[in-house]
């Protein structure tokens, strides 16, 4: 097992991005501890990690022996998930700066049980969030992100996903002075944690019935070769991976984590959290699922179809119900995760794999906008009321007095809904045209009519907007970097939505451009002699 | 050029996006000169591509450019690509040349509006989605501009939205070119349906060699051609267009005479190749064309508002225009579009210009009336003398006297519907063009000459409009002049050369038509005499009636009273309509409100929201906010799932 030197190429945005995140620090410690210089470093290092996806683009290939792949489609989520850090990084400094002003949090209305915490005491006195801790967090949580997009290894897979997880377990709960932000973080974590170790069991299952393979083009090799005599114990850790994946796109029955972590952790942070992971996470799906276990597609075809079905459901039901903003967008989130679960579903007809895949990439593509956009909002409007609070209410007559806000924000339910001509809808039309082909009808059947009430609760916030009176006046203070994030936002939605040939174009060279490398070595832990003795 | 071809609809677009965004910011004199300046830019590109079409040997004028997939899902893939033909060249040169003069009149007329900026974003978005519509290479881009001119045009005609009237016609022309769409639409389907793809290239190149039925072209041509009676004001959809004369005059000049309502005519020409195999559809469209043509043209004679006696003198010019295409003389109708485009902006600019000075003179005389009705008007010609000029110029143009420019054009077309079998038809265009003499001239001489019939303290105050208005009125008063000779016809010692340079647009039309009418010089040049006597007469008899002895047509009024109320009431066609469509479809609506909306889909509706919102309560008291509840939901989500999996 030689190192070769351009295998580098392949983690070159992973390690600009590591770069980066130390810089954060160590500027913070050493050279000054201005929330802009923190932020530019953050926001440009975050350019230039887009820059090196770009140029690492080449002939699809692995690295490392095939623990990652080097391909289109791992550039393109890269690009993607550097995206979604860089928009998260712009509209944290506003945030950050304004929580002085916020008073700790009043009565929940939604959790009941837990008695509120009393604010703990912070050392040395000092209030607030370290800004060059909290970008250098994100910027981990994205490392860890990128190397989950691109893991063809199971042990790279199970990297990625903790680097990611334990640096959103301490980003959810960076803010100390707020107990339900503590409360978050503790959930998230203990969740997490229990959710990792049916991930590492499934993990040595699997490694345990296919010959004590862990590169996913060995195991799917192996599967082939057991055929119809593959053992149970397989299947079983086909199902506790797939629940560990799960649990990271917030699917039902997996999903009692996320209202609650996303209405707790500070907002950026919850935008950040409902686009990054789930992105990487049915990337990892998808080379799991689509690319390295279609065989048996009919053992986690059928369990995956009713996670989607039923993750749709709830989280669109639910979501109505809601009267906080931050917590309807968390069930929405949750819907929007059973709508892309089509999409591997789908990936797993070997026809439709490329169509499905480029779909759900276009379909992250707009989320991503749509998604940040109401985000971004959200924190606008709620940073002008003193309490800080999130009510849906508080948008009531919104469009009378901020009516460009107010019209992006439309925008974005509209483009959530699924209405044309926003990005929301050609994410729906291609991801639902991929399964109708795939042979999933009824599925998206469901998923239609899971639009259908969707419209119910994103409308109620333009009819709030336009068509109520407001009951009392509110001033909306817009900074420059928030105005850019909301800019960049509504110019995709509308771009996407009315002109999608051309993401759709690198979605689907992206998806058809994709390596499942397999090790050029290969250890059989069956043969004593390969193994050294040190590793006895 | 052809390369960027795409910035000659992209300009008016970036002129939409800057005065929409920023036209509050930027002022008057910003936002005009910028609304004005994107379409003259646009113009010189249009004829820079035209001179490059010039250039290219005639079986190579067709570039036809994909810039980019605009979308695709399944079999359908719908590409941006752009043709220029000789038909786009020549489309772009009038809609871009003319809209530019009217830009610039639009800065005199519509100066001191509050809804300045408005005005000129909305008129630039239409700019751009009518050049759109006359150069996609597919029926989609088609629609699209299709579409969006119909919207410019209902944001315009209700510009000044807080008068109610004004406002209902908006919605007026909306909904009765929504109808026409609807058919246009179907006949979009019906092509996908036939013939699997949706762009020009693909249709004619099945067309041409089309073996199939014939009853499926019909049918998709006859849809297609409803479109075309909404959008181009014939029969039976032209009720909006008289109404659309609400909105502003340069509005009427461009949109509503120049350019959006030929968009019919111009669908029709581009699909020659569909309309060829379908002669039935074809007599259609010569029929409606041409009864059209008349029955507008009668409802002219009588009618005394300036600019509704325009706008039904535009659905009769139309009715020509889809005689030429009827009769298989594309090349003819095309050409008239061109000619009309000239005189009849030059018609609505100098009814602008007379409504302004007379609604000026209005406000400084301190009275409230009508600026439009030329029973109040009169003897203007000494006041406005280069509107006058310049009006007369149009009238001559468009009663079809040589050598101005609606002579040719018209006169081909009444020629080539004798000439292709059609001498019913050509007898009716006759007798109408006769009738626009007539009304035309009318207008000219109740408007202009005679002595002032208003209040003697406003005639002090009428003057002529500034430059900036008179100065389009002189150019497009040239152009209705010469802008015929391009078209003279061999008998005549001309070229043709504006048929013999759109030819290769028609070329597979021309190869399929089954008709092949004999050419006989003699006929030719009968049918143009009479043409001629015919407008001769109707001026001289105009001259008559209200010049020489204004007191005759009092008494011909007396004798044929119930002619003229049907006339003046424009033969109660909007009423019955009102009776058949609008109210029937209102107590249709109403009834189904009552006993099915209410009861059944209501409660269908309200019941099931009912259930999920119930739903949704009850589902999420499982979200207790737990921990050791969550673990355990998750721990039975995973029996659940690994169970199944496990014991499939």
């Amino acid at each position: 097992m030689t190192f070769n030197p351009s295998d580098l190429w392949a983690v070159a945005p992973e390690m600009v991005v590591l770069a980066v995140a130390l810089a954060v620090i160590l500027i913070e410690l050493l050279a000054t501890r201005r929330e802009g210089v923190l932020q530019g470093v953050a926001a440009v290092g975050l350019l230039a990690v887009m820059a090196v996806a770009v140029w690492s683009l080449g002939r699809p290939t692995g690295a490392f022996n095939g623990m990652v792949a080097r391909d289109g489609l791992t550039v393109f989520v890269k690009l993607l998930l550097a995206g979604v850090a860089l928009l998260a990084v712009l509209m944290s400094r506003d945030y950050l700066m304004g929580l002085d002003k916020s008073a700790p949090t009043g009565v929940r209305e939604e959790v009941k049980g837990n008695p509120p915490l009393p604010p703990p005491a912070i050392a040395g006195g000092e209030a607030g969030v370290r800004h060059g801790e909290y970008y250098a967090l994100l910027l981990l949580a994205t490392c860890g992100m990128m190397v989950l997009a691109s893991a063809t290894n199971l042990v790279t897979l199970f990297l990625g996903i903790e680097t990611m997880s334990l640096a959103l377990y301490v980003l959810a709960g960076i803010r100390p002075e707020r107990p339900r932000s503590g409360e978050a973080a503790l959930k998230y974590f203990l969740l997490g944690a229990f959710s990792t170790g049916f991930l590492l069991y499934g993990m040595a299952l699997i490694y345990g019935t296919t010959g004590g393979q862990t590169n996913l083009s060995m195991i799917s090799k192996a599967v082939a070769d057991l055929g119809d005599g593959a053992p149970v114990m397989l299947f079983a850790g086909v199902g506790l991976l797939m629940v560990g994946l799960l649990f990271k796109v917030a699917a039902v029955p997996f999903h009692f984590w996320s209202p609650d972590v996303y209405q707790g952790a500070p907002t950026p942070v919850t935008a950040f959290m409902s686009v990054g992971p789930k992105a990487a996470a049915l990337m990892a799906f998808i080379r799991l699922f689509g690319w390295a276990l279609p065989d048996l597609a009919d053992v986690w075809g059928p369990a995956l179809w009713m996670v989607a079905a039923a993750t749709m459901t709830i989280g669109n039901i639910v979501a109505i119900a809601q009267r906080d903003i931050k917590r309807m967008l968390a069930y929405s989130s949750i819907a929007h995760a059973g709508y892309l679960l089509i999409g591997v579903l789908a990936a797993g007809s070997p026809g439709v794999r490329s169509a499905a895949t480029a779909s759900m990439l276009f379909y992250l593509v707009a989320y991503f906008l749509m998604n940040i956009g109401a985000f971004t909002i959200a924190i606008l409007v709620s940073r002008a009321r003193p309490d800080g609070d999130y009510q849906i209410d508080d948008y009531q007559g919104l469009g009378a007095s901020h009516p460009y806000l107010s019209a992006a924000m439309a925008l974005f339910m509209i483009s959530l809904a699924g209405i044309p001509p926003t990005a929301g809808f050609f994410g729906k039309l291609y991801l639902f045209s991929a399964g109708v082909n795939a042979g999933l009808v009824t599925l998206v059947v469901i998923a239609v009519l899971n639009s259908v009430i969707s419209v119910y609760y994103y409308l109620r916030i333009v009819v709030y907007m336009l068509m109520r009176p407001q009951p009392s006046p509110v001033e909306v203070r817009i900074s420059p970097a928030m105005t850019a994030v909301v800019l960049v936002c509504v110019v995709g939605v509308i771009k996407f939505g009315v002109l999608p040939g051309s993401m759709m174009d690198w979605a689907r060279s992206g998806a058809e451009n994709m390596a499942q490398p397999t090790p050029q070595v290969v250890v059989d832990v069956n043969d004593p002699s390969q193994i050294r003795q040190s590793d006895r | 050029m052809s390369n960027h071809l795409y910035l000659i609809p992209l300009l008016p677009l970036a002129g939409f996006l800057i005065n929409g965004l920023l036209g509050r910011k930027l002022g008057d004199k910003a936002v005009g000169f910028i609304g004005s300046a994107v379409i003259g830019i646009a113009f010189v590109l249009s004829v820079a591509a035209f001179v490059e079409l010039l250039g290219l040997p005639v079986h190579e004028r067709h570039i036809d450019r994909t810039f980019f997939t605009w979308l695709a899902a399944g079999s359908l893939e719908v590409p941006f690509g752009l043709l220029l033909d000789p038909l786009s060249a020549l489309m772009i040169l009038v809609v871009s040349g003319v809209s530019f003069i009217i830009h610039i009149y639009s800065i005199g007329y519509m100066h001191g509006d509050p809804g300045y900026p408005r005005y000129f974003s909305f008129l630039n978005l239409f700019v751009f989605f009518m050049l759109l519509l006359v150069l996609g290479d597919n029926y989609p881009i088609m629609f699209i501009g299709w579409e969006g001119v119909g919207l410019c045009s209902y944001l315009l005609i209700g510009f000044w939205f807080t008068d109610e009237a004004r406002a209902t016609a908006g919605k007026k022309a909306f909904i009765v070119n929504r109808v026409g769409d609807f058919g246009f639409l179907i006949g979009l389907f019906l092509i996908f349906a036939t013939f699997g793809t949706l762009s020009y290239a693909g249709v004619s190149e099945q067309a041409r060699y089309w073996v199939g039925p014939g009853s499926v072209i019909f049918w998709i041509t006859l849809c297609m051609f409803f479109g075309a009676t909404g959008k181009s004001a014939q029969i039976p959809l032209y009720v909006w267009l008289p109404d659309a004369m609400a909105g502003p005059t340069p509005v009427s000049a461009l949109i509503h005479a120049a350019t959006m309502v030929t968009a019919g005519v111009y669908m029709v020409a581009r699909n020659s190749f569909l309309f060829a195999l379908a002669p039935a559809t074809l007599s259609i469209i010569a029929w409606v064309g041409v009864l059209t043509a008349i029955f507008a043209a009668t409802i002219a004679l009588v009618n005394n508002d300036i600019k509704k006696v325009l706008a039904y003198s535009t659905i009769s010019q139309l009715g020509y225009m889809f005689v030429g295409c009827g009769v298989g003389a594309y090349a003819a109708g095309i050409t008239h579009l061109m000619t009309h485009a000239f005189f009849k902006a030059l018609l609505f600019l100098g009814a602008g210009s007379v409504i302004h000075a007379i609604q000026h003179a209005h406000e400084r005389a301190g009275f409230v009336g009508d600026p439009q009705d030329i029973r109040y008007m009169g003897g203007l010609r000494r006041k406005l003398p280069t509107t006058y000029w310049t009006f007369a110029v149009a009238c001559v143009a468009i009663a079809g006297i040589p050598p101005f420019s609606g002579f040719f054009s018209k006169d081909e077309i009444i020629w080539r519907s004798f000439a292709g079998g059609h001498p019913a038809v050509g007898v009716v265009a006759m007798i109408a063009a006769g009738l626009t003499a007539f009304y035309m001239f009318r207008l000219l001489y109740l408007t202009f000459h005679g002595g002032w019939r208003g209040r003697r303290d406003q005639a002090d105050h009428l003057h002529e409009s500034p430059p900036v208005m008179t100065m389009p009125l002189v150019v497009l008063g040239l152009l209705s002049i010469v802008g015929g000779w391009v078209a003279i016809p061999h008998v005549l010692g001309g070229g043709m050369r504006l048929e013999h340079f759109l030819a290769p647009s028609f070329r597979i039309a021309e190869e399929l038509s089954v008709m092949h009418g004999h050419h006989s010089v003699s006929a030719e040049y009968l049918v143009m005499i009479l043409s001629v006597a015919l407008a001769v007469g109707g001026i001289l008899w105009a001259r008559a009636w209200y010049i020489r002895n204004p007191e005759a047509p009092k008494r011909a009024l007396a004798r044929a009273k119930w002619l003229y109320r049907l006339l003046l009431n424009k033969y109660y066609v909007d009423e019955i309509y009102d009776y058949a469509f609008v109210q029937t479809t209102l107590a249709f609506g109403d009834g189904a409100w009552r006993w099915f909306d209410i009861p059944i889909v209501d409660g269908l509706v309200n019941g099931l929201a009912k259930l999920v919102g119930w739903m949704g309560m009850v589902i999420r008291r499982v979200q207790t906010g737990l921990v050791s509840n969550y673990a355990l939901m998750m721990a039975i989500g995973i029996i659940l799932v690994v169970g199944y999996m496990v014991w499939k």
